[in-house]
């Protein structure tokens, strides 16, 4: 079971990326929302990184992707760490 | 001595379950947040309201906001048809800002009706030697949901177990994952049960952990009644249902317990209808104050004659009966006290009182409905009073429901995409709070709609449900990019063209 990153990281990275993010924990066929950070938009979710049971999720017209996924690995990695 | 069963005492299996430091803590001053005394002091002291005191209150509720106890007691006390008649068009105009014209469907599976409770007006209770007890194994909850998921095409279930102990935590958490793994073909694609809701007794917090683990949906448990003497009289002391404060604070473990849903309903008829009215809203309040998240539904069903159930011989229980009339006003008080949330109406119901009700507020509503163990499977096409807890009222197929609600223009949405993508507890709660959820549930609603028509439709019900998504999808264009953005509208147009050619559950 993956550990969470905390609400004051997922607040830089809404403000950073201009995102609304989510993370979530998988719960059999399920997701389970934990805390979020930034604006609602009327916008597709979408899944951009999983460890484990925990995932996160997106909503935004458009963003760098590959910079923000690299971002989730190592503050999920510094959380399992810690 | 009583027996839960052939070896266990009653006395020793309650003091087993209830666990008093789960519920006391909640507590202030010993009292729960049911003030008997002052809820009907506020009933009591309101007068008639003028048509701009109700005003006032309808607009604060159109603002989706919750209202006060003494502002749902002030409504109560409205006489005049014209008035209720404004209440009843704001009840409307509320669902359709927060929930848009859609209704969501449901079934229930009745797993076990064993039950170690005697409830004085329901059929399971354990006095009753006429009802035949059934306890389904796994397979048979996997038939269960293949009939459901495969032949009628709900997406969504609601469990249901009676209070024993072999419908512990475990066995519900096994239906849970029985009920997940069910895949059926269909015509076009594939079908599945997306979310498992759950009506059951109180459990503890480590069995609740078990439930959300596994991935519950809602957790539904009602009071029955929020009167204390009341509750007290209808459910005998020497049962585990008597105790009313391990129920009351049962929704209040559930959260502890990580559980994202819950909700709530009572019985109408067996007490004042105006009081659990009000005990429902300070069930509400006292939630979102303590959690941040109210509840997600609310229940409201009418006493219906039980199999050979004491408390319909009793003249002076007659009082409490609800009159259809009464029975609309409730929902749309319902409506307009806790305006964000689900309101469910049953096939208990008569079908003209569902059509009647259904446009005042209600979101969620079953069709093709089974109440007895195991009777999807059975395809059971008759009600039997020894198999059920209480009598439907409206035994129309969901595709007949679903034709008759394309008719009026509304359409059957089997979304569930929250639960895909984690839009639950309290960030639901925000979008609905903010008008917002509508503008997702539109789009899932086409999508899940076109999933169904595609999977189970008639031709005659395939030809109007196409009517009302060309209307829907003519809407979204018009409302695009306003509120939908270019991008979302192509999105929702590519997956709705991916479904027509058999891919299944995607959502936005």
């Amino acid at each position: 079971m993956a550990n969470e990153i905390s609400l004051f990281d997922l607040e830089r990275l809404s403000n950073s990326y201009q995102i609304r993010i989510w993370q979530c924990r998988k719960l059999g066929r399920r997701w389970s929302f934990i805390d979020g950070a930034g604006p609602e938009k009327v916008l597709p979710s979408q899944l951009v990184y999983e460890e484990g049971d925990l995932g996160f999720f997106v909503q935004a017209e458009s963003f760098d992707e590959a910079s923000l996924v690299d971002e989730l690995k190592k503050l999920v990695k510094k959380s399992i760490c810690c | 001595m009583h027996l839960v069963n052939e070896n266990i005492p009653a006395s020793a299996w309650i003091n087993k379950v209830i666990k008093p430091e789960e519920y006391e803590h909640y507590l202030v001053d010993g009292k729960d947040f049911i003030d008997d005394e002052k809820i009907w002091q506020q009933i009591e002291a309101s007068q008639e309201p003028s048509l701009e005191r109700v005003r006032e209150i309808l607009a604060k509720s159109y603002a989706i906001k919750t209202l006060d106890p003494e502002e749902l007691a002030t409504l109560i006390k409205v006489k005049e048809p014209a008035v209720w008649q404004e209440i009843f068009e704001m009840a409307a105009r509320i669902k359709h800002k927060i929930y848009d014209n859609r209704i969501i469907t449901f079934a229930p599976v009745y797993c076990s009706n064993h039950c170690v409770n005697n409830c004085l007006y329901c059929g399971f209770r354990s006095d009753n030697t006429h009802e035949k007890r059934e306890r389904l194994n796994m397979e048979q909850i996997k038939a269960e949901a293949e009939a459901i998921a495969g032949r009628i095409g709900h997406k969504r279930v609601i469990a249901v177990f009676g209070e024993h102990p072999d419908s512990d935590a475990d066995y519900i958490a096994d239906a849970i994952k029985s009920i997940y793994s069910v895949s059926v073909k269909t015509r076009k694609g594939h079908s599945e049960i997306r979310r498992v809701n759950i009506n059951a007794a109180p459990l503890c917090v480590d069995d609740l952990r078990k439930l959300h683990e596994v991935g519950i949906g809602t957790y539904q448990v009602f009071q029955e009644t929020y009167h204390h003497a009341t509750y007290g009289k209808l459910h005998p002391a020497n049962t585990i249902k008597g105790n009313y404060q391990w129920r009351l604070y049962v929704h209040h473990r559930a959260y502890a317990a990580g559980i994202d849903d819950v909700a709530i309903g009572c019985l109408f008829g067996l007490y004042d209808w105006r009081f659990d009215l009000m005990g429902l809203l300070y069930h509400a309040i006292e939630l979102e104050q303590r959690f941040g998240v109210g509840p997600h539904t609310i229940s409201f069903p009418r006493l219906t004659p039980a199999s050979n159930s004491p408390l319909f011989e009793l003249a002076d229980q007659q009082k409490y009966f609800v009159s259809d009339e009464d029975f609309k006003k409730i929902v749309a008080l319902l409506r307009l006290a806790v305006p964000y949330t689900g309101l469910i109406i049953t096939a208990r119901e008569k079908k003209e009182v569902r059509d009647d009700v259904l446009p005042v507020g209600c979101t969620q509503t079953d069709a093709s409905t089974m109440i007895g163990i195991g009777g999807y499977a059975k395809n059971a096409g008759c009600q039997n009073i020894d198999e059920q807890q209480f009598m439907l009222g409206d035994t129309r197929s969901l595709e007949e429901l679903i034709y008759d609600l394309a008719q009026r223009g509304v359409i059957t949405s089997f979304c569930t995409a929250g639960y895909r993508c984690g839009r639950t507890g309290d960030q639901i709660m925000d979008l609905l709070k903010k008008g917002q959820e509508k503008h997702f549930c539109k789009l899932n609603a086409i999508l899940t709609y076109r999933e169904w028509l595609d999977d189970f439709a008639s031709e005659k019900t395939r030809k109007a449900g196409e009517e009302v998504i060309r209307k829907e999808i003519e809407e979204v264009k018009k409302q695009t990019p306003s509120i939908f953005s270019k991008k979302l509208y192509d999105l929702t147009m590519s997956y709705y063209e991916r479904i027509s050619n058999g891919e299944r559950d995607l959502f936005i």
